[in-house]
């Protein structure tokens, strides 16, 4: 039977003392023949268990190769560096069998294009029994049990039958339901979840957002939700670490950095989503575009398009500073008299 | 520059200046679509036997001089195909196009080009939608080209649009797309169709694959060269935050029909249609302190290739009863401008909830 791990289990109780992730200066370098870019300059952070971390950024800020790195699910080319510990296993030092024996079980992923993530000449059923045996060598009829209390888990309708359905035979909810379920076979203690309800329309998205929150308390795992949504965000994260150009500007509980944010790139960021503001009117944007990877200005990456610019800000890259307890922000201004704007939701 | 802009403090709300373009006087609409309808065949299975895809069934609405008309609903409603009928990228089985009160028919070439001049259209994907060969300026350019314009005039065309939409010819003629960004290169797209001066513009998802900060760039600049060159939108898109902005009306689309249109305010302060209730409870609470508990719906749209019959949103909706199962409800008056295809809205229908 699948169920939440029952307070008492061991399992839990190791984890609680442990983060059940830490990240500690991850740099990711992408080198190749005619190639040399740096994704990622020293991202840290760290996780508990049951903790739900969003990385909110824009395409290009490196909140993907994030993700990826963690597992190292990243080309040949792309060079990891720093330490990476999930649930006490330093995966820098596992060779690739050893990564494939986490991959799954300690930790599992679920991605934004489930039609493309499953594979599509096996069924359902077929996949998740695969995983299930592969990890914790159970009989097939066992296995197939188990796939097919996730899928009545996952709230897939008429789960018997669609145990025996291809990919392509389910609606895209029904897929990323599947895809969630898959993930969630071996009990993980790490969730990446990488876009997961941005293909899905408005009144699914719903139903899958309020099915990942319900099952990541179940389950009480540490969650790293990607996503470009802040309304995503708002759903489903206790903490948000916002990203940009490669590195964390600012991080911190969800509802204190929304309410005020302490970098000027969150601030613009929260400015220019559309919610509310009178028709007619001029919506603040941010001026420019994100910088080319390839070139990075000397000092801080938002500099050029930030309104609170001065001379500080092109000598070198701003440390991030505590703005509150469990609060960040990389910027000169943190601690300074002038706060930049700060800019509440709009209601 | 060939592009002669009124002042900018020109918005949306004054009356439109006369445009000499205009045939059929100011409160003709732009463009009318009556019971336009079309299925596709499927490949495969016996002749006679192929199953068809009810893409979009009777729908007509209309779309008025000077307006900001927004379309929304879930993939396979059919925004994206009435898109394409209306710029006649796709022909229509059956029903009608009036553009601005000229009736557009496939026969006689004159409406119909006449259209395409005056109707353009800016896709979702930046990167798809241009040549990857051609330069910007080649790009844009060639429409006009192709309608007449000399090599000379359709440059010198190019390079003010380009400067319409804030990109600096000297700068951006000469570069091709993939050296551009995802802002840029819909800045582009944008131009391209402004290049054949069309009175109308059909924004399908236009903004939706940008980041947010420069979604902010771009709306800004399609609510200015709305006013600048007194144009009227079609705007599609799945994000209803965004189609309130944007939109004095909007209609509401779910499987190939149209469920609800009216004023925006309107509908989402009141909407009539349970369907449209569940689209705008979908969105997203903004506010991590009032988070969603409750999904508005269950399940996901049935399929297109043998739709529910009577109602199409029957077998979601909590309101259905037996009427709903037999009689499609057509668009009724809920109010000034305001129509809904619901039996629980339309008194007389035989629903229990309007039953005197």
């Amino acid at each position: 039977m699948i169920s939440a791990p029952a307070p008492g289990e061991t399992r839990a109780d190791r984890s609680s003392a442990a983060p059940v992730l830490d990240v500690r200066d991850l740099t990711v370098r992408l080198k190749s023949r005619d190639i040399d870019l740096t994704l990622l300059h020293g991202v840290s952070f760290t996780l508990r268990q049951g903790d739900v971390m969003c990385l909110l950024g824009e395409s290009g800020s490196g909140k993907s190769v994030t993700l990826r790195s963690l597992i190292r699910l990243m080309p040949p080319a792309a060079r990891i560096a720093g330490a990476i510990t999930i649930g006490g296993v330093d995966i820098q030092a596992l060779r690739p069998r050893q990564l494939m024996g986490i991959r799954g079980s300690l930790v599992s992923m679920i991605f934004q294009e489930p039609a493309t993530a499953l594979d599509p000449t096996f069924t359902i059923g077929q996949q998740i029994a695969e995983t299930v045996r592969v990890h914790e060598r159970l009989s097939r009829a066992a296995a197939r049990r188990r796939a097919l209390d996730l899928l009545e888990l996952v709230q897939i309708p008429s789960a018997a039958r669609r145990l025996d359905a291809y990919a392509h035979e389910l609606s895209g909810g029904l897929r990323q339901r599947a895809m969630i379920a898959l993930a969630l076979s071996c009990r993980p203690k790490l969730l990446l979840a990488d876009e997961p309800t941005t293909a899905l329309d408005a009144t699914v998205q719903v139903q899958v957002l309020l099915l990942l929150r319900r099952l990541q308390r179940e389950f009480g795992m540490a969650t790293i939700f990607v996503t470009h949504d802040v309304g995503v965000a708002c759903e489903i994260a206790d903490r948000v670490a916002v990203m940009y150009a490669g590195r964390l500007v600012e991080t911190g509980p969800i509802e204190e950095v929304f309410a005020a944010p302490a970098h000027p790139y969150t601030a613009g960021l929260l400015r220019s989503v559309v919610n509310g503001q009178s028709r007619g009117a001029v919506l603040e944007s941010i001026p420019g575009a994100p910088p080319d990877l390839a070139a990075l200005p000397r000092g801080c990456s938002f500099a050029p398009r930030c309104a609170h610019v001065r001379a500080a800000c092109g000598e070198r890259v701003p440390d991030l500073l505590p703005v509150s307890p469990g609060r960040a922000a990389r910027c000169v201004l943190v601690g300074s008299a002038e706060r930049t704007a700060s800019a509440p939701m709009p209601a | 520059m060939v592009v002669s802009a009124p002042p900018a403090a020109a918005t949306a709300e004054a009356p439109p200046a006369p445009d000499p373009r205009d045939v059929g006087g100011p409160r003709q609409p732009m463009l009318i679509a009556e019971r336009l309808t079309k299925h596709f065949t499927l490949r495969g299975g016996s002749p006679g036997r192929r199953a068809v895809v009810r893409a979009v069934d009777e729908v007509s609405f209309d779309v008025r001089k000077g307006e900001t008309l927004g379309i929304v609903g879930e993939s396979g409603c059919g925004k994206s195909t009435t898109a394409r009928l209306l710029i006649g990228l796709t022909r229509p089985d059956s029903g009608a196009l009036v553009f601005d009160g000229e009736e557009v028919v496939a026969s006689s070439g004159v409406a119909v080009r006449r259209l395409q001049r005056s109707v353009q259209m800016v896709f979702q994907d930046s990167y798809a939608s241009l040549n990857p060969r051609l330069t910007l300026q080649e790009t844009i350019a060639f429409g006009p080209r192709v309608c007449g314009d000399s090599r000379a005039a359709a440059r010198e065309r190019a390079q003010s649009v380009l400067r319409l939409v804030g990109l600096d010819p000297a700068l951006f003629a000469r570069r091709y797309p993939h050296e551009l960004s995802g802002g840029q290169r819909q800045r582009v797209n944008i131009a391209r169709a402004l290049a054949m001066g069309p009175r109308l513009l059909i924004l399908d998802e236009a903004v939706s694959a940008l980041d947010k900060s420069i979604e902010a760039q771009v709306l800004n600049l399609l609510q200015e060269l709305k006013a600048r060159l007194s144009l009227t939108y079609v705007f599609i898109s799945h994000d209803l935050n965004v189609v309130r902005f944007m939109s004095e009306r909007v209609l509401v689309m779910y499987l190939g029909k149209v469920v609800e249109v009216g004023p925006v305010d309107r509908i989402y302060d009141n909407p009539r249609h349970p369907y449209t209730r569940a689209l705008l409870s979908s969105r997203l609470s903004m506010n991590p302190r009032e988070r969603r508990t409750i999904p508005p719906l269950a399940g996901e749209p049935p399929s297109l290739i043998d739709p529910p019959s009577g109602c199409r949103f029957r077998t979601r909706c909590a309101l259905a009863e037996g009427i709903c199962r037999a009689v499609a409800p057509a668009l009724s008056a809920q109010g000034e401008d305001h129509l809904a295809a619901c039996h629980a809205a339309t008194p007389g229908s035989g629903h229990g909830a309007v039953a005197a």
